[in-house]
């Protein structure tokens, strides 16, 4: 039903459309004006008073009028209320709320019908009506609504309206038999009798006797409700419908004579074979044949779970029955599918045409398992963000359950490490997740103004930090901004290289506010039309607190590619060793042993002091940097061919390389933040035996950063080789005397003489690596300068 | 070697500018343009006006940050225009009143180098050496991060411990400039330092190079060499010394000769005709003296002739530094630039031009050595009109001079057939090698970088090879090799590198044993 509104202006458009339930009720009572009109102080509370002036001629609305939305419970109150009313003193007081009652409900009827119980409260509140009305002696009023009763439910019998005369809280219903067996009040004999004229005058019956008995009959399009009783029918001409699934529908008038019984007998003819079913889950798709038959929908009936399948399923899991119709004697293959289940399918070997009942089907989801190895304990699991338990928690090769499709797994070990990866999964595919931590490299966001330079800078850095082979990108760039207010920083400081920053209390906050291992920032160089950011770098305490500077121009991905590869450098902390110290000479074009160091592959090569070396493996070399870089481009535990001239006279010698640990040279560009972090998390794995040499190199970060205190802490506690040649404890203990002078403080000269000394005892020391310098002078040299003890 | 750095040390020494001021001081735009004005005024040679405006800003902005680096200005522009009083005064304020700045850091080296210049004995250089340490003392690399005069006070530091004979000091001032001043420019010149001490000390050691000294020296050395951030001047010195060492010390261990090949000088030019003198750079650069055509040439260390310039009667060419010199009759003349010096001699209570002359050398404290043939013993001349003569034991005629590069003096008596060393304190005289029977008729010596004495014999047509201590190691000749055999040497000289250069006036061409 359409009607057209007015638009409304807009404040108060919400309460037009309230309206628009009175008035269409008032239309749909098709003018019947006089059944009910409510007086003005009738006005329901909340809806407030439509005003003219509210009106806004200038625009029209079509609405869809539906059903008032009054809930059922609304509807029951004010029933009992008019019941109340009716019972008590003021009966014609009842009229009123009765009235809306009815108004409610018919409204309700004429958009899509009502059940029998609201029919019956119907008919009720009509009756009351036509009751109170008699009483009333209000007969002109009385014989329409008595009509409109039989329109309702050609049925219907006042005995309905019996009540008690009072009626205490405890029942509700006036209606209901009194427990204490009380006198009822009934229909007035006079008002009984006019609707029982009333009924024989327009009302007949028709006796139903259908084979099959649940075939549905309609009469007007009404279906009758309980067939095999005599059903109550206006007299006249009446439409018949008898249909029911499997056979073919019969239509046909009747004429229903008033006040007498119509016989009707039919037993159907069979035209196919039903199929019944339901499914869990609900909102199945049905395919018969591959045809789509619809969709199941609605909730199974009451004990329609066998006793067995209950204790595995609730039976609201279900769906309402379908019907498959129209099955023809034959094979047929019935499909049921459902996203994310496996879908069901089965050959029906139909063979008479009856009807089937199918038990009930339940579709199993769809679903693969992840196989986290090597997981981490204490690790937490995330599934496009949301933390998620696996099937067995606590379990070494913890396992997770999933529907098939794509997912973002993310595996964290405290905030610091991290693994991150996108896989799809299959239905009954295992799918083994290797989680190996990456270090979390947080980015802290991008300080300036220039929204738009800003924006596109992390999102280049954010695609740029993806590609990272070493480090998984914490994205902290909406809370970075804020925490590093806290931490006294932001754009303007920053930038101007004046202004001194205490790196240390900035690592502090950070630790506080957003722990990690490595932060990065940009810094825009200007608010308005940024052209360049620069990155800072920090690790976090106690590591240096001195971060990394990278200037990069804005725009430039080759740049930012650039940076990203110098935060994936991995470290060289081994290189091979010879024992050779080879030189260049003017009197000769190639390079000259110079010294061996006793016991090194040089030596056990058979080389000796004054040797040239004319080529390694067949390539000629002409300087000790060319003979190093074939040392360097070559494994440990290779051998090596030397072709050496001694003594004017050509020969050949084997020289295998061994590995040793060198120091990281500050000239190769490396990022020491960077650097740095990587050594701590190098040291996390490392055997016992190779983490002196990463403590060294950490150790000489800190002192590259200005601090020697911390570095000579770090350098007392590293336990290096007591081997004669080569990095030894001796480098340790020369660095530690190095750190303990430059810390500034007086009071720790002899202990930086003590570790020299100690260093002194180890005359083979080298300096930066197995060949490199020789630290015996330089232990001299330092001693010389501290004076005696 | 010695004076080439000296000269590049005292640029730098200039050059050092960028001091940081640890006192927060305020700059006023009025000092500021004032500065400007004297710095364009330098820069178009006005000293006098620049001046004039420094003083201006010193006493109008004494809180200035300019002002120290005005006064230090004036204490350079006092100092290169010899007004001693001046020069102290400005220098005394800068010191007093700005104690705490670079600027008085190097206000300290310029006190120091002027006692280097006025330093005749050891002790006026260990004065000297006292101002020099107090730099890394009072400016720590804490409080003045990169301060490049606390790099150049060691490394003089350093070098004034090696004249005085403290190798250990000049190590430890050398080893502190290579490991605590990390991206100095002079990081290359200590390491170069470093490297030559540690090489001569474990040659002075008899240390072969089985010994861990001298592969720490070599070691230093090609490190440098490698080193493509330093500086080629320090490059090609630690080259020398590496082939010097390869020479002197590597293939005489593995039993081989220092040389192995015979070259003729000048390469495929020219025949000398009577090539009489001969004199080698550390470059390699070599000075020919040609008696007959009155000729001096200089070829490169390649042996192409670079240039030639025609004197009268040329004796002896010398090197002092990157200076070519020749010596003659009665002068010093600098053959390429037209310069000469003439000194004096007393004679009957007059003083006359000092004739005779045999040879000479530069000293240490830019002094000069000398030999004539008038005088029996060795003049050494503070300036061309105050000379002394070196007292000895014995009284006699020197016939050549060389000089090592610690800085002491070797003269040649060949007629005694010795050869004695003159300490830096120039009155510590030693015989350290005697010729006795071996030598026939000894001309001339050379001295290399590892403190080697070549003595050239033109009686028995040999080359005498002596270590640091005297003692002879080889002799080659008449026949060298290559064809070529000696028939009248009358020179020798050695390069940087060891290379032995021969002076023969009976051949056309210098041999030279590479």
């Amino acid at each position: 039903m359409m009607i057209l509104l007015q638009r409304l202006p807009l404040p108060v458009r919400h309460v037009r459309r309230s309206l628009a339930l009175p008035m269409a009720l008032l239309f749909a009572m098709g003018g019947t004006g006089g059944l009910w009109a409510p007086p003005a102080s009738a006005q329901l509370p909340g809806l407030p008073q439509l005003e003219s002036e509210d009106l806004d001629e200038s625009e029209t609305l079509a609405v869809d009028v539906q059903a008032p939305t009054v809930e059922q419970e609304e509807i029951d109150r004010l029933f009992a209320e008019a019941l109340s009313l009716f019972t008590g003193e003021d009966r014609p007081a009842s009229l009123t709320v009765f009235g809306h009652v009815a108004e409610i409900l018919e409204a309700q009827r004429a958009t899509g019908g009502l059940e029998a119980p609201e029919k019956d409260m119907l008919v009720r509140c009509l009756g009351y009506r036509a009751w109170v009305h008699h009483e009333l002696e209000m007969q002109d009023l009385v014989e329409p609504t008595l009509v409109r009763i039989l329109e309702v439910d050609p049925g219907a019998s006042l005995d309905l309206l019996t009540v008690r005369p009072d009626f205490g809280d405890l029942s509700p219903d006036p209606t209901a038999p009194a427990a204490d067996g009380g006198e009822a009040e009934t229909v007035p004999k006079k008002l009984a009798d006019a609707f029982g004229k009333l009924r024989k005058k327009t009302i007949g019956e028709v006796a139903f006797v259908v084979s099959p008995l649940d075939a549905e009959i309609l009469i007007d399009g009404e279906p009758v409700a309980d067939p095999a009783s005599p059903v109550a029918v206006p007299a006249g001409t009446r439409g018949l419908t008898i249909r029911r699934p499997g056979y073919l529908p019969v239509e046909q008038e009747l004429e229903v004579q008033a006040g007498k019984t119509l016989p009707f007998e039919l037993e159907m003819e069979r035209s196919s074979a039903i199929l019944r079913l339901n499914t869990r889950p609900k909102e199945a798709e049905i395919r018969l044949d591959g045809r789509l038959l619809g969709v199941t929908s609605g909730t199974a009936a009451e004990g329609f779970l066998p006793q067995g399948a209950a204790a595995l399923y609730r039976r609201e899991e279900f769906s309402g029955e379908m019907i498959v119709e129209d099955l023809e004697p034959g094979l047929r293959i019935l499909e049921i599918s459902k996203p994310g289940f496996r879908p069901y399918r089965m050959e029906l070997a139909i063979q008479e045409l009856i009807d089937y009942q199918m038990p009930p089907i339940v579709l199993e989801a769809q679903g693969g398992q992840l196989v986290f190895v090597d997981f981490p304990r204490g690790a937490d699991i995330f599934i496009d963000g949301e933390k998620t338990e696996a099937d067995v928690p606590g379990v070494t090769r913890p396992r997770l359950s999933l529907a098939p499709g794509d997912y973002h797994v993310t595996v964290t070990s405290g905030s610091t490490r991290m693994f991150s990866t996108r896989l799809s999964l299959a239905d009954r595919q295992n799918v083994e997740v290797r989680v190996e931590l990456r270090p979390g490299l947080s980015f802290l966001g991008v300080l300036g103004a220039d929204r738009t330079a800003a924006r596109n800078l992390r999102q280049s850095f954010g695609l740029a930090a993806k590609r990272s082979s070493k480090w998984t990108l914490i994205d902290r760039s909406p809370e970075g901004p804020d925490v590093l207010r806290r931490a006294g920083l932001d754009a303007e400081r920053l930038r101007d290289p004046g202004n001194a920053v205490d790196w240390r209390a900035v690592q502090q906050v950070l630790d506080r506010s957003a722990p990690g291992l490595l932060y990065l920032l940009a810094v825009l160089d200007n608010d308005l039309v940024a052209a360049e950011a620069t990155f800072w770098i920090l690790t976090a305490g106690p590591g240096p607190a001195k971060p990394d500077r990278v200037v990069l121009p804005l725009g430039n991905d080759p740049a930012l590619a650039d940076l990203q590869s110098r935060l994936d450098e991995s470290l060289v902390l081994y290189r091979p060793y010879t024992g050779i110290v080879a030189i260049d000479s003017g009197a000769t074009a190639n390079p000259v042993v110079a010294h061996l160091v006793p016991g090194s592959p040089g030596e056990t090569a058979n080389l000796r002091p004054g040797d040239e070396i004319l080529g390694v493996d067949g390539v000629t070399v002409q300087s000790r940097s060319e003979l190093e870089q074939r040392f360097l481009a070559s494994e440990s535990g290779e051998t090596l061919e030397l072709v050496v001239r001694r003594a004017g006279v050509g020969r050949s010698e084997r020289l295998t390389l061994t590995s040793g640990p060198r120091l990281l040279d500050p000239a190769e560009g490396f990022l020491p933040t960077v650097a740095y972090t990587e050594l701590v998390l190098l040291e996390e794995k490392a055997e016992r035996d190779e983490r002196w040499i990463l403590q060294l190199n950490r150790a000489l970060l800190l002192m590259g950063a200005g601090e020697h205190e911390a570095a000579a802490k770090l350098l007392r506690g590293i336990r290096g080789p007591q081997a004669s040649h080569g990095m030894n404890q001796g480098t340790v203990d020369y660095h530690l005397g190095l750190a303990l002078l430059r810390s500034g403080r007086s009071e720790v000269e002899s202990a930086a003489r003590q570790a020299f000394e100690r260093a002194m005892r180890l005359p083979g020391a080298r300096l930066e690596h197995g060949d490199g310098a020789f630290l015996l002078p330089r232990v001299r040299a330092r001693l010389r300068e501290l004076g005696p003890g | 070697m010695f004076l080439r750095h000296r000269a590049v040390l005292l640029v730098l020494l200039l050059i050092v500018g960028s001091f940081r001021t640890t006192a927060s001081r305020a700059q006023d735009p009025a000092a500021k343009r004032l500065f400007d004005d004297a710095e364009n005024l330098l820069s178009k040679g006005d000293a006098g006006a620049a001046l004039a405006q420094f003083q201006l800003i010193t006493r109008q902005f004494p809180t200035d940050e300019l002002t120290p680096k005005a006064l230090l200005k004036m204490a350079r522009l006092y100092r290169s225009s010899d007004e001693s009083q001046e020069l102290r005064a400005a220098l005394n304020k800068l010191l007093n009143d700005y104690p705490r700045t670079g600027e008085a850091a190097s206000g300290f080296l310029i006190q120091a180098e002027m006692k280097v210049a006025k330093a005749r004995t050891l002790s006026d250089l260990d004065e000297a050496r006292s101002v020099f340490r107090r730099v890394p003392l009072l400016y720590g690399p804490e409080e003045f991060p990169g301060l490049a005069a606390r790099a150049l006070a060691r490394i003089r530091g350093g070098e004034l411990a090696l004249l005085a004979g403290d190798t250990e000091a000049a190590e430890a001032e050398f080893v502190a400039v290579v490991e605590d001043e990390a991206g100095s420019p002079l990081v290359g010149r200590a390491a170069l330092l470093l490297g030559r001490t540690l090489l001569q000390k474990a040659v002075l050691d008899g240390s072969g190079s089985t010994s861990g000294s001298m592969g720490h020296a070599l070691e230093t050395l090609q490190t440098l060499k490698d080193d493509a951030q330093a500086s080629p001047d320090d490059r090609a010195d630690a080259a020398n010394l590496l082939s010097i060492a390869h020479r002197q010390i590597l293939r005489p261990q593995s039993g081989r000769e220092p040389w192995q090949q015979v070259l003729r000088f000048p390469a495929g030019g020219a025949a000398l005709r009577e090539p009489i003198g001969v004199a080698a750079a550390e470059d390699g650069r070599v000075l020919v003296v040609d008696r007959r055509e009155g000729r001096v040439q200089l070829l490169e260390a390649s042996g192409s002739v670079s240039a030639n310039r025609n004197l009268k009667s040329p004796q002896r060419p010398a090197w002092s530094g990157d200076v070519a010199l020749v010596v003659t009759d009665s002068e010093i003349v600098l053959p390429f630039d037209g310069r000469r010096m003439s000194f004096l001699e007393p004679k009957n209570n007059k003083e006359r031009q000092l004739k005779g002359l045999r040879a000479a050398v530069r000293g240490p404290f830019g002094d000069w050595f000398m030999v004539a043939k008038n005088w029996k013993a060795i003049l050494n001349y503070q300036t061309p009109r105050k000379g002394q003569e070196l007292s000895s034991r014995e009284r006699t005629n020197f016939d050549d001079l060389d000089r090592d590069s610690a800085g002491r003096v070797y003269a040649l008596d060949g007629k005694n057939k010795t050869v004695t060393r003159v300490a830096l304190d120039r009155r510590t005289q030693k015989t350290i090698i005697q010729g006795g029977a071996v030598w026939k008729k000894p001309t001339a010596l050379a001295v290399d970088l590892l403190g080697n004495v070549y003595v050239l014999d033109r009686g028995r047509r040999q080359i005498h090879h002596y270590d640091m201590n005297g003692t002879l190691k080889t002799t080659v000749g008449p026949v060298l090799g290559d064809g070529v055999e000696l028939r009248d040497p009358r020179d020798v000289a050695v390069d940087g590198s060891g290379r032995l250069f021969v002076a023969d006036a009976k051949l056309p061409f210098v041999a030279v044993l590479d």
